[in-house]
């Protein structure tokens, strides 16, 4: 399968490897450029033109024209500032570029605030868990009496460790004045994680016994993921409307689904890094992926 | 002076911005000036979460329902003194962060809501220019070069108007800005005697002065066609980057700092004010 699609990423990038490989197997000869050569010894030409080209290692990569590009050339916050220059440089090349680009920078910004994020959610349909984002103590007192049992996280983007709230907290409360968290109703129920790729949906179930499922093995026992046929067909049309309205081709969604079937929403995540789902799903999402970036609208499993 | 009986709180990290004496002169209501979103403490309630959202500041609470306005003109989230830098960053992030979801959900007057373009990402200045160009609004042209490029230019005499990437800086290739020959520079297509345009878009409505090395013009010839031009594709792109109050010029974009130091100035001798709370129909 020839490709004229491009993937830019890091080369340690398990997201990246894993379409890397998916694309191997099914012989698709997609470019890749490490994000780290660029960043060291790579330029860029009209970079705020449509058509920028990316030269690394003797080679050029043209960045308008192709079928599809696939990026996941993220900015670190601790990188020296020549260097974030550089992936500035390629931000930019990637916003104004003039082919498809899965996801463009900054698509999915109000991932950057979970609550803000939420708030967009919920105009959309969405039902949300009842949260409050607060650096004042005693209006987390207040949220904390009223609802009872309570989990906390990050407000921002950064990755937080999902806890229940307990009487430890409730005594160290004082500190938020010193910086907010986001504070929620906390749904006992099965994890979904819902992935959608244009106009198609790939959902996975996660079983727990830990709040947050990514740290089952420090804080739980076990945690088992299989594929979910049975996505409600409204909850699949809203994330594609969501997704679509944000600009985003891939995204990852978190629901929390109670026991009376109650499907909360809790993010929309415009970089997933869906290797774990993929798995139970045999590759499906990497292999529309690189259908995109051969320029095929579908690829056989 | 304009009857406003509420409180106004303007978001702006300069202590000295003009924008907060022309309101105090515009409005008879207090103007509370927030410098460091830092300093005041922030709720905000989704999904049926009881209970008001709130400010806490100068040992105040303010709900958005009981203020005149929220002015945002620069948000800034800094961390005091004492941490370390990665609890900094993230202390900085979970502040901003509960901000925008507050100022996205205030049920008052709030100029300059958060939004893909306007304060919430940081988009530099280049990328403001190239999502102009990608929807056909003309704006100078600029290359990125790395600054070994620059350094070489520069000893050859040549002068150009350059960006730090990294900073945002602007600064003349001639002049003494330190050039780290590593990082990426854009470089723009504006001549080292060009007078530069200054346009503000208040609520909708361009006012505009020209700066130019002899001082600022307040463009009484307003029939010039490059300033009408410039004002149409200004308003397209303010509508575009959903702003509803900010300053265009030749190197930057930014919501409303500066609009009154030259503008309004120019506005008050034209026997007319410029009201930064008067964002009807905008953001």
């Amino acid at each position: 399968m020839k490709s004229n699609g491009l993937i830019i990423g890091h080369i340690r990038d398990s997201t990246i490897a894993h379409v890397r490989t998916v694309a191997w197997r099914l012989g698709a000869d997609v470019p890749f450029v490490d994000v780290g050569e660029y960043v060291t010894t790579g330029s860029i030409t009209d970079a705020t033109s449509s058509n920028a080209v990316l030269t690394v290692s003797g080679h050029d990569y043209p960045l308008g024209g192709v079928s599809c590009i696939y990026q996941r050339a993220s900015i670190e916050p601790d990188a020296p500032p020549w260097s974030q220059s550089r992936l500035l440089a390629l931000e930019t090349a990637l916003l104004s570029s003039g082919s498809e680009v899965i996801n463009r920078p900054l698509t999915g910004w109000q991932n950057m605030s979970k609550p803000l994020q939420m708030l967009m959610l919920e105009s959309c349909g969405f039902v949300v868990p009842s949260s409050r984002a607060t650096s004042v103590p005693e209006d987390y007192q207040d949220f904390r009496t009223y609802m009872g049992d309570i989990i906390y996280k990050s407000n921002s983007g950064q990755r937080s460790i999902v806890d229940r709230v307990s009487t430890g907290h409730d005594q160290r409360a004082e500190l938020l004045s010193h910086c907010p968290a986001l504070f929620q109703q906390r749904i006992v129920g099965n994890d979904i994680r819902v992935h959608v790729v244009h106009e198609e949906i790939f959902a996975v179930k996660i079983q727990s016994d830990a709040v947050d499922y990514r740290y089952y093995k420090s804080r739980g026992s076990f945690a088992k993921l299989q594929a979910e046929p049975l996505l409600p067909s409204a909850i699949g049309k809203k994330c594609i409307e969501f997704a679509a309205a944000s600009g985003v081709a891939l995204a990852g969604f978190d629901f929390k689904v109670d026991d009376e079937g109650c499907w909360y929403c809790l993010e929309m995540n415009p970089a997933p890094a869906f290797e774990s789902y993929d798995h139970v799903m045999n590759g499906a999402i990497a292999r529309r992926i690189v259908a995109k970036l051969a320029g095929y609208e579908h690829v056989a499993g | 002076m304009l009857e406003e009986s509420l409180d106004l709180i303007v978001i702006c990290p300069r202590y000295d911005d003009p924008v907060v004496g022309e309101l105090r002169r515009l409005y008879k209501a207090p103007v509370w000036l927030l410098t460091n979103l830092c300093h005041a403490g922030v709720t905000v309630n989704i999904g049926g979460s009881p209970g008001f959202d709130r400010i806490r500041f100068e040992d105040r609470f303010f709900e958005p329902e009981r203020l005149g306005g929220i002015l945002v003109s620069g948000m800034v989230s800094l961390a005091p003194a004492g941490y370390s830098p990665a609890d900094s960053r993230y202390l900085e992030q979970e502040t901003f962060a509960a901000w925008l979801a507050f100022l996205r959900q205030a049920k008052c007057r709030v100029v300059n809501r958060p939004s893909f373009a306007c304060l919430a990402t940081g988009l530099s200045c280049t990328q403001t220019r190239a999502m102009a160009r990608s929807v056909g609004i003309a704006t100078i042209k600029e290359e990125v070069h790395s600054g070994a490029e620059l350094l070489r230019r520069r000893a050859a005499g040549d002068d150009v108007a350059c960006v730090d990437l990294f900073t945002q800086a602007a600064f003349w290739l001639h002049g003494k800005h330190a050039i780290d020959d590593q990082k990426f520079y854009s470089v723009t297509e504006v001549g080292a005697a060009d007078d530069q345009l200054l346009l503000a878009h208040v609520g909708g409505r361009l006012d505009g002065c020209v700066i130019t090395r002899r001082g600022i013009d307040p463009m009484n010839s307003i029939a010039a066609p490059t300033f009408h031009e410039a004002c149409s594709a200004s308003l397209h792109l303010a509508n575009l980057l959903k702003i509803g109050v900010c300053v265009f010029f030749v190197f930057d974009i930014e919501p409303i700092a500066r609009v009154l130091r030259h503008v309004s100035s120019l506005a008050r001798q034209r026997e007319r004010s410029i009201d930064p709370l008067d964002c009807r129909g905008s953001y």
